[in-house]
């Protein structure tokens, strides 16, 4: 690529029990990482880290967990070897030292037999050496996209683009808020109307949290401040253990209608992503919550002309 | 363009292909395109899906580097040479003292090949690769609107159909298909052909199985190798619904 190779990453709306925002890279996209090293590798260019985000977000903010994450999903994506390459083909085991002893005989028998001393020197010599190089061609291969993203990943870019996909899940876990709102606590009411900061509004929230508000504010407090030291975090939190609080049933019951909203929404990585978070489990996926990135309430659910476009084929 | 990207219509919803070689034009009218990245779209897209379709690029000719390794394919043309040479000869060896010896150490000698590894000398893989370093080195990611009205025409059909189709998965997969080859569109047929393959229903998976290789024949390598797609050359993604 001559110009700019990208990368994308998510970030994906939480509620505001959970954080409101996650930088999240899904499997598929560690995967990506991994061909966008063997394309640096190839053609080494200035790397751009693309943040799909809901809304307007402050790239300075996400720089740092943005960079982390990426860091991760890279680390990710080159230590495993690839799925679909077997290590070593040929025989192997007590096989090929079978092999290997039969050409040592051959030799040894092969008296004035130039065949016999061909064929067994392959066998004795010849095979060990050819699998020996094929395996540290395989390595070199298989390092390459590491050599490439290490070149690239240190100056990338962040750029933090909107998508539609994602608004209209924000617009979605909004509506669902404002739905029970009922349940909203004071704090949380304030922060809607912009008097209070989410981070503290997210911490001191109870209503609606339950296990999700214990560990909310755990994040808020051990994973916020690692994420400001640009450290990510897990789920692997204490207090997200047990899931036992009714108060919690609703933000479970927000997160599967994001997870079931995803592939609709081009977003289809995500849903697992949710779905684990509605389960209680560890996500399998590179990620990070980014608490208060989101400056403001999302956006009410817009319009479709302004969120689908206007043009549309006859 | 040196790469072309379409958001088609898939069961409901979209995806975003993008085509970065097309062996429909000569090379010399490939090298003569401008580079940027044409997107041919139902509408407009929101700065973030831009970015998708751009990053779908990039993946697609890694991955098609990726699955090439010169390296690799190298250690293995020496492998296979050798030791086709070297099994010849001890078989040639063994042959005085009787054909059954021969036959033995020829097929002892045959299993020290590396039969298990069959895509790296594949020279699709190989030709994929050269395709993609020949786009990395021209084509730029700046999306560009797609300038070609037969392609504008196409989207608009396919949209039309793909909005009013309805059944099972296979038959809207293969009703767009159908439509694509119609319209001579034949990269987005096979992505369309490619999608209804991938669209395994369980009863069809349960019978595929039954009558899969049995016993010793499924440690075959040709066997061994099944689902293990080659790297295309497009990109894929999931986008929302229209």
């Amino acid at each position: 690529m001559s110009s700019v190779a990208t990368l994308r990453l998510y970030a994906a709306p939480l509620p505001r029990e959970l954080g409101s925002l996650a930088l999240v890279a899904p499997p598929p996209l560690v995967e990506e990482v991994r061909h966008a090293g063997a394309l640096l590798a190839y053609h080494p260019a200035p790397l751009e880290l693309a943040v799909l985000a809901p809304g307007a977000l402050d790239p300075a903010r996400l720089q740092g967990p943005a960079g982390v994450v990426l860091r991760r999903a890279a680390v990710a994506a080159t230590m495993a070897p690839p799925e679909d390459q077997p290590a070593l083909p040929g025989p192997q085991g007590a096989w090929y030292a079978a092999l290997v002893t039969w050409g040592w005989l051959s030799i040894l028998g092969a008296g004035e037999s130039a065949r016999s001393t061909l064929g067994g020197l392959w066998l004795a010599a010849g095979l060990p050496l050819v699998r020996r190089a094929y395996r540290r061609a395989l390595a070199a291969h298989q390092g390459r996209a590491a050599l490439g993203l290490a070149g690239a990943i240190d100056a990338a870019q962040v750029r933090v683009v909107e998508h539609a996909g994602l608004q209209r899940l924000a617009a979605m876990l909004a509506a669902a808020l404002t739905g029970s709102g009922q349940g909203m606590s004071t704090a949380e009411a304030a922060w809607r109307r912009g008097e209070t900061s989410p981070a503290t509004s997210s911490a001191s929230t109870g209503t609606q949290g339950g296990e999700h508000g214990a560990l909310a504010s755990g994040a808020a407090e051990g994973s916020g401040a690692a994420a400001a030291h640009g450290e990510p975090s897990t789920f692997a939190a204490p207090g997200f253990a047990a899931p036992d609080a009714a108060g919690s049933t609703e933000l479970d019951s927000q997160l599967q209608r994001a997870a079931l909203l995803c592939p609709a929404a081009g977003v289809g990585p995500l849903a697992a992503f949710y779905r684990a978070l509605a389960a209680h489990r560890p996500p399998a996926a590179v990620w990070t919550p980014v608490p208060g990135a989101l400056t403001g309430p999302p956006a009410e659910t817009p319009a479709p002309a302004a969120l689908w476009g206007t043009a549309r084929p006859t | 363009m040196a790469a072309e990207a379409f958001v088609l219509p898939y069961l409901g919803r979209s995806i975003g292909v993008v085509f970065w070689e097309s062996r429909s034009r000569p090379p010399a009218r490939r090298e003569a395109e401008p580079p940027g990245l044409a997107i041919y779209a139902p509408g407009s897209l929101s700065p973030g899906e831009l970015a998708e379709l751009q990053t779908c690029l990039c993946t697609s000719l890694g991955h098609a580097l990726a699955a090439d390794a010169p390296g690799v394919r190298r250690a293995l043309w020496w492998w296979w040479t050798g030791g086709l040479i070297a099994a010849v000869l001890l078989a040639a060896h063994a042959l005085p003292p009787g054909p059954q010896f021969a036959w033995l150490a020829l097929a002892a000698g045959l299993t020290a090949l590396p039969v298990a590894q069959a895509r790296p000398v594949s020279p699709i893989t190989a030709r994929g690769a050269a395709a993609a370093r020949r786009v990395a080195r021209r084509a730029t990611l700046l999306p560009v609107p797609g300038p070609d009205a037969r392609q504008r025409e196409r989207m608009e059909g396919i949209w039309r159909l793909g909005r009013r189709l309805a059944g099972s998965p296979r038959e809207q997969l293969r009703a767009l298909e159908d439509y694509c080859r119609e319209q001579a569109w034949f990269p987005a047929a096979a992505v369309y052909a490619d999608l209804a393959g991938a669209l395994a229903l369980p009863s069809e998976e349960a019978d595929a199985g039954a009558r899969g290789p049995r016993g010793g024949a499924r440690r075959l390598p040709w066997h061994r190798q099944r689902g293990r797609a080659a790297p295309s050359q497009y990109g894929l993604i999931e986008m929302r619904a229209w």
